[in-house]
């Protein structure tokens, strides 16, 4: 086999040309190879199927609830209140990086064992660093049951009241 | 005895091995170093400065020995654990109580861990008071910065494996913290999560990082490091009282001693106090296990390990997205940007330019980041405004003190930037010591003499 040294030999400008254009296509096939096999490798990593639990809870008779009544669901995750304009299912997951929040003594509000955030008792933030009030879970009447919905969010800032 | 000794080194399958005399020679000890595959990062001979003690305070060395006992004992603590729910934290209880020196191992690993994060860091500082990542060593010291980076990442995605609350709430934090990444943030997170919330896919991903893709990274930029600072004909010595700088060789006249026996001897001698160190360190001291995650309930305060205090307790100021991502990230990318702006290395002194005009403008400066750091976040953060004050107050001496030795004419002719690195590093140390003894149940300010310790 002949080896011939381009620096010895140098090519023609034609050839040069040539050898400029299939490197220019070589390498943007590689190029476009390697791209498409670090987009593939990142669509692998990343989860396509995601399971989530039924987390819907009972409550009770919406009518058996006293207004003033805090009842703590989902092992103090949720925080169901009744005041005089209806059902609130608040979240204690803390808005700013998710710990879950704790009565705070005092305030009657909450208090983030993480990063000090203080909500109000209708979670509305008092102290940052937390800019979101809390969270709120879609609350509803099926067969005259009160249902929290602990594993969704509502944006919905008005009270649930049962429909007549 | 010498017999014994000569029966075993003289055949033929020895010296197929080791593939020179006895190093009794100048020769041998030459080939010695230049032959063996795991001695060849050294040259044969070095210069007799790179070896003290106080220039370096081995502070690299010794991290790449809490690297290795790292390995050594993850290797070992991998043959008992297992990334799964609720498997991982009862692996734990197994290694701690039935494991012989389960509890010896896991200690030595967690400490190791820790001093390796100090250790990086000191050694950072160290390079940037020394000016050691002066031109053609820009890129080695970008390369350390990444190295810390993926020493801190390596603790982090460690201590999510023990399953215990600790584990889990740091994680809880740490991922929606990266959520906060603006534009990429939920997809970082999902990546990282594995599912939608932290659970068994996010403990198997995070063992796979912390077990092999991390200390791979890791291990190759230790050896890249290393592999430049050969190139670069050894660590970064100042010239010598006397002897012009040059970009080429050494000076003829620096003095040189051999590898074997002097340099190996040291770093064997390093090598065996911090093993020494850290292991008596595991025999007086648990490593901490809390009780099993438990995804309803977050531990009050919830504190993680002090390294990362400082970032917690920024978080405490500002939003996610500035604490969290974009103050991190501004950080890393001002450290790795230090060498290619010369920065500190002009030696300008501050007290150069007209006394007057600088103080003026110094105290401007000031006043203007007191302001900002008074009223930006959600409370005034006292743990980098006293540090500002007090470098302000500091420097400043430097335009009235006059002696011409000593502290005085140290502070005279320091540069801004000096300063500048020196506010970091207080900052550091001051938000890690509020955060690991000052803040209690709901984040708020105790005193510990009074409340005791929250860690």
């Amino acid at each position: 086999m002949a080896l011939v040294d381009d620096l010895e030999h140098p090519p023609t400008s034609q050839e040069s040309a040539r050898r400029r254009f299939l490197a220019a296509v070589g390498g943007g096939a590689l190029g476009v190879g390697a791209l498409g096999a670090a987009i593939t490798t990142l669509r692998f990593i990343e989860p396509s199927v995601v399971y989530e639990e039924d987390k819907r809870i009972a409550v009770g008779r919406p009518e058996e609830i006293a207004v003033g009544t805090v009842l703590v669901l989902a092992s103090g995750k949720v925080y169901l209140l009744r005041t005089e304009a209806g059902f609130i299912a608040l979240s204690t997951v803390c808005t700013h990086l998710g710990c879950i929040v704790r009565p705070e003594a005092g305030s009657g509000g909450f208090a983030c064992p993480c990063h000090g955030s203080r909500f109000r008792a209708e979670g509305t933030v008092r102290l940052g660093p937390a800019v979101r009030e809390l969270r709120r879970h879609p609350i509803s009447v099926e067969d005259g049951l009160l249902i929290v919905d602990a594993g969704a969010f509502t944006e919905d800032r008005a009270a649930f009241t049962v429909p007549a | 005895m010498s017999r014994l000794l000569d029966a075993l080194t003289r055949n033929r399958v020895w010296k197929s091995i080791v593939r020179h005399g006895y190093p009794d020679t100048n020769k041998n000890r030459t080939l010695l170093v230049f032959s063996n595959f795991f001695l060849h990062a050294h040259p044969v001979k070095a210069r007799l400065r790179a070896f003290a003690f106080s220039r370096t305070l081995y502070l690299g060395g010794l991290s790449i020995g809490c690297f290795a006992l790292l390995i050594i004992t993850g290797t070992l603590l991998m043959f008992f654990y297992r990334p799964a729910v609720p498997q991982a934290y009862h692996d734990m209880k197994d290694i701690e109580f039935v494991v012989f020196t389960g509890m010896f191992q896991r200690n030595l690993h967690r400490w190791a861990a820790h001093a390796m994060v100090a250790l990086v860091f000191a050694h950072m500082a160290l390079t940037f008071y020394r000016k050691a990542y002066r031109p053609p060593r820009e890129f080695n010291w970008v390369i350390g910065v990444l190295l810390f980076v993926g020493t801190v990442l390596l603790s982090y995605t460690g201590y999510l494996l023990p399953w215990d609350q600790l584990a889990y709430w740091a994680v809880t934090v740490g991922t929606n913290m990266a959520g906060a990444t603006p534009f990429l943030g939920d997809w970082i997170k999902r990546l990282l999560l594995g599912a939608g919330r932290i659970g068994e896919s996010t403990l198997i991903r995070f063992y796979v990082l912390h077990c092999v893709v991390l200390p791979l990274a890791v291990g190759f930029g230790i050896g890249l490091h290393i592999w430049r600072i050969r190139k670069d004909r050894g660590i970064y010595l100042p010239p010598r009282p006397g002897s012009v700088e040059s970009s080429g060789d050494e000076p003829a006249d620096e003095p040189t001693a051999m590898t074997f026996p002097h340099l190996l001897l040291r770093e064997g001698v390093a090598g065996v106090a911090l093993t020494l160190a850290l292991s008596l360190g595991a025999l007086l001291a648990d490593a901490p296990l809390e009780d099993i995650a438990n995804p309803d309930r977050t531990p009050n305060p919830a504190k993680s390990p002090w390294y990362f205090l400082g970032l917690q307790e920024l978080l405490h100021y500002w939003r996610p997205s500035i604490s969290g991502v974009l103050l991190p990230v501004l950080t890393l990318v001002a450290l790795a940007a230090i060498p290619y702006f010369q920065i500190n290395l002009d030696r300008r002194p501050l007290w150069e330019s007209p006394r007057r005009r600088t103080l003026a403008r110094l105290w401007a400066a000031i006043a203007l980041l007191t302001a900002l750091f008074w009223k930006s976040g959600a409370h005034p953060v006292w743990a980098i405004m006293v540090p500002l004050w007090g470098i302000g107050v500091v420097m400043s001496l430097g335009a009235f003190v006059q002696g011409k030795r000593g502290a005085a004419r140290a502070i005279r002719e320091r540069s801004l930037p000096f300063w500048i690195f020196t506010w970091f590093l207080v900052i550091v140390v001051v938000l890690t010591v509020v955060g690991t003894l000052f803040r209690g149940p709901g984040w708020s300010f105790v005193y510990p003499w009074r409340s005791g310790l929250y860690l």
